[in-house]
């Protein structure tokens, strides 16, 4: 064996990780060769020179600080793994919860615009609706034989009543605002009024209360004697 | 179970052992630490060349025992994992260690104290008026801890497990995740360098 060779060895050697036959032909170059005997012994006293250092000593409360490190961690490790738990049980029904939502949400919004457009579709006009004041309503117009025509001939011009409607959608009382007052037109508005015309009381929060209305009157002298009549 | 019991028949008991360590055992933890502490403070120690650097990378490194231990699933022996923790918390100290000295590389050296393994401490002056003390063991210590810092990190590690710490080769090669052939170069390149850096040591005890 040569030198380059053994020097390639030596650290194995100084080791003990060569094969027998290894050791056997590099125990022989080394009975021969005193540099690479050399080597060795530079490499015995080095490996002797690094076991000999002092082994260092940790200092004395570093067990002691690293469980209290450890100990608080645990703390910290437990909610981490609890929001951890959460977080996995959450995860796979993100998807179906946020949908779910979404379309009840949706499911809500149409529902409810439904109802509500449904509500004033099918409502007549005789519903009262709750929550609000209304104005008394007129229900029947009509003439009868009982109103003179021949006082109302005198209706050519536009008559104007406010009319003070009681719970019960009678005519309380009257009052001409414009038009003609003379006796003949005063009667035949009261027989008008009182026996002819009923209405739909006006409402507070759904319950009848009294109310007035502003009625416009116009004769018109067609061959029915109609008689228009504008609110 | 006393430290010496679990030293005697550790590779036997060391299925129990980490389960104990697995299910949170306080006691066993301590044991861990008790067997182990001085080897991974010593390894990083030698490697980062600062005492206090050192007892902080042995924190963090039992702390990530801690935190991983009922990860560890017996791929390799407990020695080697807790090993790897260290070198690779040490490792991340000395990334750190470097750029901070680099920064406050004038401050940081002069306030070095004996034995912290100062260049400046170290001189061959102080050899040549007293031979003999050079050989004091404290000369010797940081003597051989300067060298260790000029060695460039891969042989460091590989010097430090290997002659200072005595692991196999084997071990060395799991531990570092390198192949036998890496250690062996890796050793012989180490030894070489520090010949070189302690010839005044090495040369001086052949006469």
């Amino acid at each position: 064996m040569e030198c380059k060779q053994t020097l390639k060895l030596l650290n194995s050697y100084v080791d003990d990780m060569l094969s027998w036959e290894e050791v056997v032909s590099v125990d022989e170059h080394l009975h021969i060769c005193s540099q690479c005997s050399y080597e060795l012994h530079q490499l015995k006293t080095l490996r002797q020179l690094m076991r000999s250092m002092r082994r260092q000593q940790p200092p004395t409360d570093l067990a002691l600080r690293t469980q209290i490190r450890a100990s608080k961690q645990d703390i910290r490790l437990v909610l981490e793994r609890a929001f951890a738990k959460v977080e996995d049980f959450l995860r796979p029904i993100a998807i179906p919860a946020f949908s779910g939502v979404a379309l009840t949400v949706v499911f809500f919004i149409i529902l409810l615009s439904t109802l509500f457009t449904g509500a004033n579709l099918s409502a007549s006009d005789r519903d009262i609706p709750l929550g609000l004041i209304t104005e008394p309503r007129a229900r029947s117009l009509y003439m009868s034989q009982f109103v003179q025509l021949g006082n109302l001939v005198s209706l050519r011009e536009p008559i104007t009543v406010e009319t003070y409607v009681g719970t019960d959608g009678r005519i309380i009382d009257y009052k001409i605002l414009s038009g003609p007052r003379d006796r003949a037109t005063v009667r035949s508005l009261d027989e008008f009024f009182f026996f002819e015309v009923s209405f739909d009381p006006a409402t507070s929060f759904g319950r009848p209360t009294h109310g007035k209305i502003v009625l416009s009157l116009l004769f018109f002298p067609t061959s029915n004697n109609e008689i228009d009549v504008m609110g | 179970m006393s430290n010496f019991e679990i030293g005697l028949g550790f590779r036997e008991n060391e299925v129990a052992f980490v389960d104990r360590l697995q299910v949170g055992s306080e006691e066993a933890f301590e044991t861990l630490m008790d067997l182990y502490k001085a080897s991974v403070y010593n390894i990083a120690y030698r490697v980062l060349g600062d005492s206090s650097e050192a007892a902080d990378a042995v924190q963090e490194t039992f702390l990530k025992i801690y935190r991983g231990i009922k990860s560890f699933r017996g791929d390799c022996g407990l020695k080697t994992w807790i090993y790897k923790i260290a070198i690779s918390e040490t490792l991340n100290r000395q990334r750190w260690w470097n750029r901070w000295r680099r920064r406050v590389s004038v401050s940081l050296d002069e306030p070095l104290v004996p034995g912290e393994g100062s260049p400046v401490r170290f001189e061959p002056r102080d050899s040549g008026a007293n031979p003999e003390a050079c050989f004091a063991a404290k000369e010797t210590e940081r003597a051989v801890q300067t060298a260790l810092r000029h060695l460039s990190l891969e042989f460091r590690l590989v010097v430090v497990l290997r002659d200072i710490e005595g692991l196999s080769y084997e071990e060395i090669s799991d531990t570092l995740g390198i192949s036998l052939g890496t250690v062996k170069s890796r050793l012989w390149r180490g030894r070489l360098e520090l010949k070189r850096e302690l010839r005044e040591f090495v040369n001086g005890r052949l006469a």
